[in-house]
């Protein structure tokens, strides 16, 4: 209804587009065995995009009254006018028909403050039965994303999400763990803190061991944000056209270990999202690596143009600087169980997360990182003790290279809005650390 | 507006409600972005909304809405306090906030242009005749240019009594440009990268930038690093510019001194902290001649205000003085913790969120001399220049800094460029090794606007002012791909 009134206030002449952002989000929080913050906030974000003459300006509010939403379009009309002509500025997109997303599956709760309540109670419980002190987050999201545009496009689609993420602490070695879903209930509460309080209690009276390079098993939530790197730096189609990407000079060539496949694919059961992009367009299934090899690229409907292909609907609200984004990374499940990959090392370290990574050159995807939270040293296959944290700074075209096994669970980790990361855990060789972390003394 | 915040207030007030305030929000956004070329960003943003904390039996709750209606008000202030009971279910310790002033006062930050008067169109031609200054060698495959500007109004009232209005206008803009060749791609930017520089301030900070004035140097420094050798590896003396140190101020100084983290409240996502209150006054942090001034007051910073979002007065203090470690960034709650009073570093997102301890304008104090002094002091080191990269362990010891640009220093020259300058360290140890900073000519401050901490996660901006600094010994050149 709002967003029909929008075009009626509108009037006729312009292209325009309308979307409309409706959130209810809480978030329970909590740290040295209590509850520190605890939110909820309902917003509605409602903007317009109006192409005139070639020129283009956007403008938004937060209020759906008339007043405000005759004052958003003034605004939007005004910055559109300003604007200089924009060289192929593309039509909006026309009508399309969207792709189902799975169902959402297992028990839900834990949306009132109440239940998240009892969660953190749970939760809290299980940490002082084996004297750990816990912190971390219960929270649920739901929402609608709607477009609606003058050539007649119409999308719309509904989302929750819920979220437990727990770090257990005891004399400074930590343990963590995470669940997300888009359903979330008590149990799933438990089974996180069990497996933070088990990270923790392995976790303690960590010795240190010298950087260089070794046989690492990375968990998949490891993976999860090494994905973030690559989606925004690589495989969106203007990085690329603009000769950016880890992928420029690459494409149907072998770059990873053939071990690795990894497409962008919002209708994976266990990922998160919308089934069409930020125009309208929507989304597809885009195989991005193939048995290692670079295979291909997301594209919005600018880039399209250019490559002479068609949108793969992984647009952002135009305009935008970004170019087309991978939101939903899947990696191919391998046939390794974790402790098959701990069995078959000899050497080596397993990492439970990654702590501030961030990237060094793109080109080369090289990327440095922290461990955290969990990292162990593994010899002759087994766990021999915790080890201090430590930093690594490595390609990750020569890592990707290395994977000598590929986990055959896969789980989701959250990314950008819209989206997150589906992969497993990974066993790579030479891996390269270059110093401890935590030490108050020289590297 | 009175009228919302009495209801809120009134709403509140029940048999154990401690504490109550509501943050009543109207702000106005601007982002103008210009990418090779084309439009890359034009949007004229209009947010308000209200959040309403509420302290029951010592324990938190928090709602917010978009709707500004009485009814609604009533309706978000309930669910605060259902929530609030719900956090003070089997509380061992209540949160107790440090006694400050009842405050009923008006602020606003000065402004010489309203940004929101410069006509959209006048904006738009500095960032295209940028852009078309930096597109012209063939080797920038992408030139992006930017401002955004910001008037946000707030309202905010607290049982205690307290009732302040507050505007504050903000202004930033920069640019960058990427050369691509030779197998390699290399970008400059300025005045600094991620979004150039930003503070409290009109459209008279875009203006005295000099952005277009250093728009071919910009260029090409970028298209002459695609053939510069890479940085060395080893352990140099290395000269930080001002706005690098600034970024090392805010990973290293900046979060481990924000006593929430100290305390353990970040546990799960940002981390903990180093500087555990045992350390207060004795523990050396960085050389004699290291003083880190956080300061809510000085003119032109991102986090200048009047009064925070828990109602305390802008303020200035140490939080290292002579290379001792003296103070923390504190708000009520966890100020109360530490029997002290607020630094008044409490601060929210917007109205949506509930307010956190937040690093304010964080500063490097001025030494003496010129960079150029300090180069000609330096016999074998090397210069880094612009933000490239960063990372920081979680309780802020290790950290590892890329930079945009590079130079080798030999007795006492500026020579060669190099590319993809790294450096690594611990956080005493390289504060310990700062031997020379330049004088107060050489100072500034430098906007940080993409700040983030919290779950959910909260954007905020500060400044951190600097001049050039040395540092002995430093590890560099970490990683050749």
């Amino acid at each position: 209804m709002i967003m029909e009134r929008v075009l009626q206030l509108l009037g006729r002449g312009a292209q325009a587009e309308v979307m409309l952002l409706a959130q209810e989000g809480a978030l329970t929080r909590f740290a040295g065995n209590r509850i520190t913050q605890n939110v909820a906030s309902h917003t509605v974000d409602l903007s317009i995009r109006i192409q005139e003459g070639g020129r283009i300006g956007r403008a938004g509010t937060r209020a759906v009254d008339e007043a405000s939403i005759k004052n958003m379009i003034e605004r939007a009309k005004e910055l559109s006018a300003a604007s200089r002509k924009t060289r192929g500025l593309l039509p909006l997109a026309g009508t399309r028909k969207y792709g189902a997303l799975p169902v959402a599956r297992g028990r839900d709760s834990l949306s009132t403050p109440e239940e998240r309540g009892s969660a953190v109670q749970l939760i809290l419980a299980k940490a002082r039965h084996v004297r750990l002190e816990a912190a971390g987050i219960v929270s649920k999201d739901k929402g609608i994303l709607a477009l609606m545009n003058t050539r007649g496009l119409r999308a719309q689609h509904k989302f929750m999400s819920g979220r437990v993420s727990i770090t257990m602490n005891r004399g400074g070695a930590s343990g963590w763990a995470e669940y997300s879903n888009r359903t979330v209930a008590l149990k799933d509460a438990g089974r996180t803190a069990e497996r933070a309080a088990e990270k923790c209690l392995k976790s303690q009276n960590p010795r240190s061991v010298d950087p260089g390079p070794y046989t690492v098993v990375l968990e998949p939530a490891c993976v999860g944000e090494i994905f973030q790197f690559m989606a925004w730096y690589g495989f969106g189609a203007l990085a690329f056209q603009e000769g950016t990407s880890f992928l420029t000079g690459r494409m149907g060539k072998r770059i990873f270990s053939p071990r690795v496949t990894i497409e962008d694919n919002v209708y994976h059961p266990l990922t998160q999202g919308f089934p069409f992009d930020f125009e309208g367009v929507p989304r597809e299934r885009v195989s991005l690596i193939e048995r290692g090899v670079a295979r291909g690229l997301v594209h919005d409907r600018r880039t399209a143009r250019a490559a002479h292909t068609r949108s793969t609907g992984h647009g952002l609200a135009e305009p935008n600087e970004v170019g087309p984004l991978p939101l939903n990374l899947v990696m191919q499940k391998g046939g390794s169980r974790l402790e098959d990959m701990i069995r078959d090392t000899r050497r080596g370290i397993l990492v439970t997360h990654f702590h501030y990574t961030n990237m060094m050159n793109p080109r080369e995807l090289v990327l440095t990182g922290l461990t955290r939270d969990g990292t162990y040293l593994i010899e002759r296959g087994r766990i021999a003790r915790p080890v201090r944290n430590l930093r690594f700074t490595e390609s990750m075209l020569k890592a990707f290279s290395n994977v000598e096994a590929v986990g055959r669970e896969q789980v989701y980790t959250e990314g950008f809005f819209g989206g997150g990361y589906v992969a497993p855990a990974i066993k790579i060789h030479n891996f390269q650390f270059t110093s401890q972390a935590e030490e108050e003394k020289p590297l | 507006m009175k009228e919302l915040m009495d209801e809120a207030l009134n709403s509140a007030s029940r048999p154990g409600v401690d504490y109550a305030d509501i943050r009543i929000i109207r702000k106005r956004d601007q982002q103008f972005a210009v990418k090779s070329g084309r439009i890359g960003s034009l949007v004229d943003d209009d947010d308000a909304g209200f959040g309403v904390r509420v302290l029951y039996r010592g324990a938190w709750g928090f709602s917010a809405s978009s709707r500004l209606k009485r009814s609604e008000v009533r309706r978000v202030t309930d669910e605060a306090v259902r929530i609030a009971k719900v956090s003070a279910r089997g509380l061992r310790a209540r949160v107790k906030l440090s006694r400050e002033a009842v405050v009923c006062d008006r602020w606003d930050s000065p402004v010489l242009q309203d940004p929101f008067t410069v006509p959209p169109g006048e904006k738009l031609n500095i960032l295209f005749e940028i852009d078309r200054l930096l597109r012209k060698d063939k080797h920038i495959k992408v030139a992006e240019s930017g401002m955004s500007f910001s008037r946000e109004e707030k309202w905010f009232a607290t049982s205690e009594g307290t009732r302040i209005v507050q505007t504050v206008t903000r202004s930033g803009a920069g640019y960058s440009a990427t050369a691509v060749g030779n197998g390699d791609c290399q970008t400059r930017s300025f005045p600094s990268s991620h979004g150039g520089q930003q503070g409290t301030s009109g459209f008279e900070l875009v203006r005295a930038l000099g952005l277009v004035e250093n728009a071919e140097r910009i260029r090409d420094e970028a298209v002459a690093l695609l053939k510069a050798p890479h940085c060395p590896s080893g352990e140099l003396d290395l000269i930080l510019d001002g706005s690098q140190i600034a970024l090392q101020i805010h990973e290293s100084c900046g979060h481990p001194s924000e006593l929430d983290r100290v305390l353990g409240m970040e546990a799960n996502y940002a981390g903990t902290s180093f500087l555990t209150v045992d350390k207060v006054n004795h523990f050396r942090y960085g050389s004699a001649m290291v003083n880190l001034v956080a300061d809510t007051t000085v003119p032109g910073g991102l986090a200048t205000c009047g009064y925070d979002d828990d109602g305390v007065r802008a303020q200035r203090w140490p939080i290292v003085e002579s290379g001792i470690l003296k103070g923390y960034h504190t708000n009520r709650e966890v100020a109360s913790a530490w029997g002290v009073r607020s630094r008044g570093c409490s601060r929210a997102q917007g109205w949506g969120f509930i307010p956190m301890v937040r690093i304010t304008n964080l500063s490097l104090m001025a030494g003496e001399g010129t960079l150029e002094d300090i180069i000609r002091d330096t016999r074998r080191g090397l210069l880094f220049q612009t933000n490239k990269s960063w990372s920081i362990d979680s309780r802020r010891l290790n950290f590892q800094f890329g930079c945009e640009i590079g130079f080798e220093i030999k007795n006492g020259r500026r020579t060669r460029l190099i590319k993809n300058p790294s450096y690594q360290g611990v956080t005493p140890l390289f504060w310990g090794s700062c031997d020379r900073i330049a004088g107060p000519q050489a100072w500034r401050l430098w906007g940080v606007g993409n700040c983030g901490k919290g779950q959910p996660g909260q954007t905020f901006g500060m400044s951190h002012g600097a001049s050039p600094a040395r540092f002995q010994k430093v590890r560099v050149g970490i990683h050749r791909a």
